[in-house]
């Protein structure tokens, strides 16, 4: 049997040849590559950490009302011909109301009967389980592409390409990020889901409705899975199996600084660029035991995070 | 209290019914006898065993493949049966598990008491009855690409009851495409892209490299990726940056969807080789199939006249089109029968001998004179089906057999 040489076995030998002799604009193109992953990383990681802030759990239904509505989102653009827009706001609306169902059916209860934070944990792990075999149930296992939304399909600025869709990925999810901010700064709202955050009791004894906090709060975290949700169809492919991106949102919002928005918003960057430019120093290969050994050095060095701010996990 | 309970049964029930949409079941695998039970002795019939994935991640194969081979056990008795008896087909849902092969194909041997039995194309599954089938001695038909599923590769030798059936393996395959490729076509630079958790990939691209630089070209740059990735836009820039004129990329629909979008969605236009997956439906799954060109290889043309009978029984019995995967589990059951009618009886023993040096010149869907070579189990000098995709448009080039 044919084997391959020891030189293509290892490719930081090869990304040495090529870093002597290249300019470094391959190197800003692998960093807009890298932002526009992490911005998608970024949208998972702020979802997943709204519900932690507030409830102090690890919410893996997360990954499961992404999946389901980049589903639906399938289904209205290739069903009902609907265009770019209209897909992602339904899609969107509907990650909003999956997420209060799950939040209804998984967490409402539990947490009324203060019940230990391990059984929303779990229930939240059995819940995207659920959702992810209903989508097989629906779909089976095969795996399906998003029409063509855009007419081209990359643009050249200067000397760089960027996918379309990656820029709209990086624009909506700057978007998303922004509306956020607002809300969570500027409004009401905001000021009674950050009060809850911090301190669901006196919040409550405030007279705060902290059960409409949390359920506007998985609207809005489902409102980031469904469009997270569905760039990850439009860049990838529909599979049942992509809630596991969720572990990368995870990873992000555990470097950004548990539970902080903003922290969890440069975490995901961090970590897309961090692939990207891994892959291309170490390979595809070892790149998975580079990016964990990288979290964990970071988190040695940094233990509260980017953000220096960091709410304590009960799970 | 009420709600509660309510809300408990609901989430069970949807669990269970999850459950078992995802797969059979999880007690033991399940045969199906795809003919029906005579009601004469077991010395009237031919028992044939199956093993496959019928409800897991590689389903859609394994379905497949054991349709191909129900259609061609039908046909088989419609026209009078194996030497004069009827043809009985047992099959086994594997689940793609390694463990549950060995249990069914255990099963066949002891309680079914089979003459044979016909597997997937799965090289871990076939790898997995190397052992058991050396016990048990009942011959077994697989499609395995990786050729170390039916050589010792230490020996030279091939596993007495383990035969490669109605594809190339994994190396003859890469060295039909370079060859054709090389002859062919102006291209010279080669990128490899392969999974390194597939044995079916690794194998097959080890062996174009070595191909590809006999015929003296070049190999710019090899890169790799996993079975749960999702990015490869790092890859794809790497690629086009070393200079490459096409990537020869061994890997699975999933990745090459995945791939070819990515690659369209960065403008990067290098067209691919090698990529047996690019058949149909592989087009119509991606956002921008006029960015695709390609050439590749393939075990038949689906279009062609030679399988409209097996197509149009396929969608009479199942509603759907068949795929080279149902040409290979047809093909394997004709074989399987020239085997007995050769062997004269359906002693497992004598099938095995018949299959290692009777079968010759036989005419199949996949070749006109199709001949199992008794030093490798696998088919001699059989080759394959060159397909190109320009702009997206599929074509079939013809019929190509490499040196």
């Amino acid at each position: 049997m044919p084997a391959i040489s020891l030189y293509y076995r290892l490719p930081a030998l090869h990304s040495y040849k090529r870093l002597k002799g290249e300019s470094h604009m391959y190197y800003i193109q692998l960093l807009i590559n890298g932002i526009s992953l992490g911005s998608v990383y970024s949208v998972i990681a702020i979802g997943f950490t709204l519900i932690f802030s507030i409830l102090k759990f690890s919410n893996f239904s997360h990954g499961g009302v992404m999946v389901v509505s980049a589903y639906f989102g399938y289904v209205l653009s290739t069903k009902l011909n609907l265009g770019f827009f209209p897909t992602l706001l339904m899609v969107s609306v509907f990650g909003a109301l999956v997420a209060v169902v799950v939040q209804y059916i998984g967490f409402d209860r539990i947490r009324k009967s203060d019940g230990n934070v391990m059984l929303l944990f779990v229930s939240s792990a059995t819940l995207g389980t659920l959702l992810q075999n209903i989508i097989v149930i629906t779909f089976s296992s095969t795996y399906y592409s998003y029409p063509k939304f855009f007419t081209t399909s990359f643009v050249k600025i200067g000397n760089f390409t960027v996918g379309v869709t990656d820029l709209m990925m990086l624009v909506f999810s700057t978007i998303c990020i922004v509306v956020l901010m607002y809300v969570l700064y500027k409004t009401r709202l905001g000021i009674s889901i950050r009060a809850l955050s911090m301190d669901a009791n006196t919040t409550q004894l405030m007279g705060i409705n902290a059960s409409f906090v949390i359920a506007v709060t998985f609207m809005i975290s489902g409102c980031l899975a469904g469009v997270a949700g569905m760039f990850l169809g439009i860049s990838y492919s529909l599979y049942p199996q992509l809630n596991a991106l969720v572990f990368k949102g995870m990873i992000a919002s555990i470097l950004g600084g548990l539970g902080n928005i903003s922290g969890a918003l440069y975490g995901g960057l961090l970590l897309g660029v961090a692939e990207v430019f891994l892959t291309n120093f170490v390979g595809a290969s070892l790149m998975p035991v580079f990016t964990f050994l990288f979290s964990i050095i970071f988190l040695l060095v940094r233990p509260q995070g980017i953000s220096g701010k960091f709410t304590l996990e009960k799970v | 209290m009420e709600m509660r309970k309510l809300l408990a049964i609901f989430i069970i029930v949807l669990m269970v019914a999850s459950l078992v949409g995802c797969g059979s079941s999880n007690n033991e695998a399940t045969p199906q006898e795809t003919t029906e039970t005579t009601e004469a002795g077991e010395e009237d019939v031919i028992l044939i065993g199956g093993v496959n994935d019928l409800s897991a991640d590689r389903s859609v194969l394994g379905n497949a493949i054991n349709r191909g081979v129900e259609l061609a056990v039908k046909e088989i008795n419609e026209a009078g049966g194996i030497l004069g008896k009827k043809v009985v087909y047992k099959v086994y849902d594997n689940r793609n598990d390694a463990q549950e092969t060995i249990n069914a194909y255990t099963r066949l041997c002891n309680v079914d008491n089979v003459s044979a039995v016909i597997t997937s194309d799965a090289s871990s599954i076939c790898m997995a009855l190397i052992e058991v089938s050396g016990v048990e001695k009942i011959p077994v038909l697989g499609m395995p690409s990786d050729p170390r599923a039916t050589m010792n590769v230490a020996t030279g030798e091939p596993y007495p009851y383990m035969f490669l059936v109605s594809q190339p393996n994994a190396v003859a395959q890469a060295n039909i495409i370079a060859h054709y490729v090389n002859e062919n076509t102006d291209l010279k630079k080669a990128a490899v892209f392969y999974d390194q958790s597939n044995a079916y990939s690794v194998a097959n691209s080890e062996a174009f490299i070595e191909f590809w630089k006999e015929l003296g070209n070049e190999v710019t740059i090899i890169e790799t990726c996993n079975k749960n990735d999702q990015d490869y836009k790092t890859q794809l820039y790497k690629m086009k940056d070393a200079g490459a004129e096409f990537i020869y990329c061994p890997i699975t629909t999933t990745q090459l969807v995945l791939l070819a979008n990515q690659a369209s969605q960065n403008g990067i236009g290098l067209p691919y080789v090698g990529a047996m997956d690019m058949a149909d439906p592989f087009l119509s799954l991606i956002n921008n199939p006029e960015d695709v060109n390609a050439y590749f290889q393939a075990v038949a043309d689906m279009k062609s006249e030679r399988v409209a009978k097996l197509n149009a029984a396929y969608r009479e019995a199942y509603g759907e089109d068949a795929t080279v995967k149902s040409v290979n589990g047809y093909d394997a059951m004709y074989i399987l029968k020239a085997a007995i009618e050769a062997a004269g009886s359906a002693d497992p023993e004598a099938i095995r001998d018949a299959l290692e040096n009777k079968i010759q010149n036989l005419k199949i869907l996949v070749s006109d004179n199709y001949t199992m070579d008794p030093k490798t189990h696998a088919p001699k000098d059989l080759g394959m089906v060159i397909c190109k995709i320009t702009n997206g448009k599929l074509e079939t080039i013809g019929y190509y057999e490499a040196n």
